[in-house]
């Protein structure tokens, strides 16, 4: 059997599992194991496996994952989600569909302190749903936002995507993280734009609430003040040079404790769950990247990634058909398979190939992040969807993937935005300090 | 059968959550590391092996909420065919999916265990510390060792129709 034949079978094999629900790490781990056996024999194989778990997880620039987390989480216990939302409430809240881009706005504060599209999704979905039923919100429009508006979670940094795509292609976070600031700011527009639109068409979907006086908006704000210091200090820290993105991490929970410690949010139970929640997350992801650094040198060595870089080359197809056939491959794949999965299975292939193209890794990097954040809440395993209907479950799937459907196009405009001006993203990378 | 499982169940309940404490711990020790050497380094009086200490701590980290998160179905899985198949069917597809996972991750704490012994015997370290890999070593194989047992008993957990395991 030659060795394309071999990664082929493996690929196959690889897709069976995965259906099965075989974990994707471990999906990974496995058939990049037998692949590697089945090429370069036992000794080979075996000591990939006893070799990669030290590499992975004694690599210091992965410490960011853990930091951002336990961030993440710590921000959720010390309420600056309510603060959050209360002061985009304060500002948007009068306006029709104001509830929810006080929401959208919410999620883009909190993706600033969350890696998680997940966690934003669960923390704003608590904080802002019940706000939006109590103002008659329609809950397509209520749903569909908080599953949006997560989403931001993985694009504005710090993000847990943006680490893994630096880990894979040895491209810099710091770089990467910049990279997603304006594009995250793009999208939050450009969902608000979409609640413009809806709300216009269907005033019914979004009634206006009540006009807070001035004083109050200010006061609202000035308590989201720690969290936007927070904020400042890392991104700007990382954007300054003041230090690495890994020690921005590091500094980021220990401020966000410090806050929780000051609002009184940590005792014995809240600490004893911030911390298994973060590193279960963290182990997870860390499975994930062990499984890629055992399957990546198996695809390699079939010499699949060249052989379809060189096919797709081939078929003299300008550079921006070869990227528009690939975007679309991924927002097909995103509605059947998790969005790191994705992220994980196909960089090995995809990023030689972009190289190839003439396009930057780092604008790469953000639109991969996008097609992600498309499949987060795309129908049949959108994970975001299922977490809205965790918390709101007396809404039918059907309507909240309808309430979803604006939210998308929005990013699908992003995208093409981003396609047509990449300095989008490259903009603040280019201008970054050290 | 199932009362004996349920014992089992309990006594590895009550370690993987331990563990994944210890971990959590450890990683609020990074985190004040990362700070104390963040703020020494711009009075110039930078810690020695900040970086040693740190790769070290990671590895515990990772290692010691491995099986916590297996085994409150932490580690993510593509859900294709769950709703289209009979629930007695998915518990022996999961009875099958984790047997397989279980007893390959018992190959990976067993080759950690060899790597560990082949550090030992070369006597390979960190960087600026004279911190030797093979305790390391030897805590990936407990780590994944750990998760070999949490998954087999996962799957005969699955195959008893036993609920799955919830994070608290």
């Amino acid at each position: 059997m030659s060795d394309s034949t071999i990664g082929l079978v493996g690929i196959a094999a690889l897709f069976v599992l995965l259906a099965i629900r075989m974990p994707v790490g471990i999906v990974m781990m496995l058939i990049g194991a037998i692949g590697v056996w089945a090429i370069n024999g036992s000794q080979a194989a075996l000591a990939t496996l006893g070799s990669e778990p030290f590499v992975i997880a004694s690599n210091f620039e992965l410490l960011i994952i853990p930091m951002f987390v336990l961030m993440g989480n710590l921000a959720g216990i010390s309420g600056m989600s309510r603060d959050l939302y209360g002061a985009a409430y304060a500002w948007f809240g009068h306006l029709r569909g104001g509830l929810a881009c006080a929401t959208i706005a919410a999620c883009a504060g909190f993706a600033a302190l969350s890696g998680s599209s997940v966690a934003s999704a669960i923390t704003m979905g608590r904080v802002a749903l019940p706000e939006m039923r109590r103002y008659n919100y329609h809950p397509r429009l209520a749903t569909g936002c908080i599953a949006a508006g997560g989403t931001l979670g993985i694009l504005i940094p710090p993000s847990t995507g943006f680490v893994i795509y630096a880990i894979l292609t040895e491209e810099s976070i710091g770089r990467l993280f910049l990279a997603g600031v304006l594009p995250g700011l793009l999208l939050t527009g450009l969902f608000m734009l979409s609640i413009a639109i809806q709300t216009r068409i269907k005033p019914e979907l979004g009634p206006p609430g009540p006009v807070m006086p001035m004083r109050e908006r200010f006061r609202a704000t000035g308590q989201a003040g720690a969290m936007v210091g927070i904020i400042v200090v890392t991104i700007g820290g990382i954007y300054t040079g003041f230090f690495t993105a890994g020690e921005a991490a590091g500094v980021g929970a220990f401020l966000a404790f410090v806050l929780a410690v000051t609002r009184g949010a940590v005792n014995r139970s809240s600490m004893s769950s911030t911390l298994l929640e973060t590193v279960r997350t963290s182990a997870f992801a860390f499975l994930i990247l062990i499984g890629a650094h055992v399957f990546n040198p198996f695809l390699a060595l079939t010499g699949i990634p060249g052989a379809l870089s060189e096919t797709l080359i081939g078929t003299n197809l300008p550079a921006l058909g070869i990227l528009v056939i690939l975007l679309a491959g991924f927002i097909v794949l995103g509605m059947f398979l998790e969005g790191f999965a994705i992220l994980v299975l196909s960089l090995p292939i995809v990023h030689p190939l972009i190289l190839q193209l003439g396009y930057d890794p780092i604008w790469f990097g953000v639109i991969m992040v996008i097609v992600l954040e498309m499949g987060l809440i795309s129908p049949p395993v959108g994970v975001n969807v299922f977490v809205v209907k965790a918390i709101a479950d007396d809404v039918p799937m059907s309507e909240i993937f309808i309430g979803i459907l604006p939210f998308w196009l929005a990013m699908f405009v992003c995208l093409v935005l981003l396609v047509a001006f990449p300095q989008i993203a490259l903009f603040l990378p280019n201008t970054m300090i050290g | 059968m199932q009362k004996q499982l349920e014992k089992l169940s309990a006594a590895v309940d009550g370690v993987v959550r331990l563990l994944a404490i210890v971990s959590g711990v450890i990683l609020m020790c990074l985190m004040t590391l990362t700070v104390v050497a963040v703020a020494l380094r711009k009075v110039n009086q930078p810690i020695l092996g900040t970086q040693d200490l740190s790769e070290a701590g990671l590895i515990l980290v990772v290692f010691c909420a491995m099986a916590y998160s297996g085994w409150t179905g932490g580690h993510i899985a593509v859900d294709l065919i769950g709703t289209a198949l009979r629930q007695r069917t998915l518990e022996l597809m999961d009875f099958g999916v984790r047997l397989v996972s279980g007893l390959f991750f018992a190959v990976v704490a067993w080759m950690s265990v060899v790597h560990g012994l082949d550090a030992l015997e070369f006597g390979e370290g960190f960087n600026l510390l004279p911190i030797q890999h093979w305790p390391f070593y030897f805590m990936i194989a407990f780590g994944s060792g750990l998760f070999s047992l949490v998954l087999i008993v996962l799957a005969l957990r699955s195959a008893m129709g036993m609920p799955e395991i919830k994070a608290r």
